[in-house]
């Protein structure tokens, strides 16, 4: 395992880990759920891999992490010439092992692994196909029994491009709004298993208007005023308002899929 | 002349760029839609209804389906809108730029980003007004490639996040020389707006929080039919006077026939 972090004592060694990626439409609370479910799991003893996929700033904030815009180191990496991804770890970087020991710590000793941001200064888009390919390669080599939350870039275009293969659940997130509802029902046509449909309502009553969309709901996370808030504020809910109903179904959601998992 | 509209997912881009269309063609304007976004949804906020939205064809996927291929010369533009554009209210016109309908495809290198850059970059834009729909985040502006004589609208809900998407678009904007650049804080008061024009250091404007925009989310509907009255659809009306839209439209130019 090299330089990989250790797991927690007591950890138990023989978890099942989840590997779970989360899409759906332009704010309908991916990193949200992302970022407080990989936050439960940890609470809860487990060793938890949170991927950013995202090139936007966004993961960071809900776990409470002080953003930042940086990506892999260059000597991490190294073009890979018709590869999967174009890029990987550079041969000093464990493929087993690389998506832990380049990840940093974020709390409740979540693991936080980022492609880098877009940071706006440069139009450089090498760079991001740089990280990003490594951070996926990685990703999908991982071989310690860690779970793996991945929060993944808005829209229909991740899963076209292989953005969660690595994954063993895939959770299509919607709110009540009939256009994300239309672009849950395309990721659900579109995706290579069956996911897991789940609605996060921006308003009252959220869950139904999915449900007379067509859409088939398994689990509601119900709209909070305290969730919305610590959003506006760059918060993470877990922190700013650790009581919130929202919260609980989250807590709840990690439940189904420890249980669906397979 | 060529706007475009960006910012974080969710902000409201789609029902913006929907009713500034609309408010632009019923002045007079003659107005092409480009929706960028490989999750097209911009025929719903313009008022083609969810059937036309789904049916209109893409211009990407119609391409693939040709047989061409990323590298091919670039097609002609105008005939592509020519062939592809779908007719709406006031002589708009809807143009798909492509639609993820496959996990296996022939351009997965560049998905419909290059076709977003060609459409954007040589669609003729004198005497018309290009409005452009982005994919969520800076990746599609970066590829839209805006440049001096555009128009750059980002916008944000008042969330950190969505704040700091539209800070980075507009520095990007600039990075790209884009000289006129507008920030819009949505469903946001006066004090948001403020605030997102101090992160930022461009102007912003106010789209104030509508329970008829709201109503026409949920409904899968066009605010600017259900409710043009309403104050967010008004308000938007308004951002047209920060755009720098000539007063009168320009010496028409027809649009092809579809």
């Amino acid at each position: 395992m090299g330089e990989a972090p250790s797991a927690p004592a007591g950890s138990p060694s023989s978890v099942r880990p989840l590997k779970v990626a989360i899409v759906g439409s332009g704010g309908v609370g991916k990193s949200v759920v992302s970022a407080t479910l990989a936050r439960t799991l940890a609470r809860r003893g487990r060793d938890v891999l949170a991927v950013d996929l995202d090139p936007n700033p966004g993961l960071a904030y809900s776990l409470g992490l002080a953003p930042s815009d940086a990506g892999l180191p260059p000597e991490t990496t190294i073009e890979v010439k018709g590869g999967l991804y174009g890029w990987g770890p550079a041969p000093e970087v464990d493929l087993a092992t690389g998506a832990m020991t380049l990840s940093r710590l974020a709390p409740d000793g979540v693991r936080y692994l980022s492609p880098g941001k877009i940071d706006g200064k440069t139009v450089n888009k090498s760079e991001v196909k740089r990280c990003l390919g490594t951070v996926r390669l990685l990703v999908d080599h991982l071989e310690a029994p860690w779970d793996i939350v991945a929060d993944l870039e808005a829209g229909t275009t991740t899963p076209y491009e292989g953005y969660a293969r690595f994954a063993e659940v895939i959770v299509v997130l919607a709110t009540g709004s009939w256009r994300s509802c239309l672009a849950a029902r395309r990721l659900c046509a579109l995706l290579p298993s069956v996911p897991l449909v789940v609605v996060a309502s921006k308003s009252a009553p959220g869950a139904s208007d999915a449900a007379r969309w067509g859409l088939p709901v398994q689990h509601h996370i119900p709209f909070d005023p305290e969730v919305a808030a610590a959003e506006r504020r760059g918060l993470a809910p877990l922190d700013a308002c650790p009581d919130a109903p929202a919260l609980s179904a989250v807590a709840s959601l990690a439940d189904l899929l420890l249980k669906v998992a397979p | 002349m060529k706007i475009v509209i960006t910012g974080k997912g969710g902000a409201g881009k789609t029902t913006i760029a929907g009713a500034l269309a609309r408010h632009l063609a019923h002045a007079g304007h003659a107005v092409v839609a480009l929706d960028c976004d490989p999750n097209p949804m911009l025929g719903i906020t313009l008022g083609f209804g969810p059937e036309r939205t789904e049916a209109a064809p893409a211009v990407l996927n119609m391409l693939v389906e040709m047989g061409h291929t990323h590298n091919d010369p670039d097609p002609d533009p105008e005939g592509l809108l020519g062939q592809f554009g779908i007719d709406g209210p006031d002589g708009l016109r809807l143009l798909t730029v492509g639609r993820v309908e496959q996990l296996e495809g022939a351009c997965v290198c560049c998905g419909s980003h290059s076709t977003t850059r060609k459409l954007f970059s040589n669609l003729p834009h004198e005497g018309r007004i290009v409005l452009a729909d982005l994919e969520a985040g800076l990746n599609d502006l970066i590829w839209a490639h805006p440049g001096r004589e555009d128009v750059v609208v980002a916008v944000a809900e008042p969330s950190a996040k969505g704040v700091e998407i539209v800070r980075r678009a507009c520095q990007l904007s600039e990075t790209l020389g884009v000289s006129r650049l507008v920030a819009v804080a949505n469903r946001a008061s006066v004090s948001d707006a403020e605030n997102l024009s101090r992160v930022t250091g461009v102007p912003a404007f106010a789209i104030p929080e509508d329970p008829a925009v709201a109503a026409a989310d949920r409904d899968g509907a066009a605010p600017y039919d259900t409710d043009p009255s309403s104050p967010a659809v008004l308000a938007i009306g308004e951002l047209v006077g920060w755009l720098g839209v000539p007063k009168r439209p320009a010496a028409e130019q027809p649009l092809p026939a579809g």
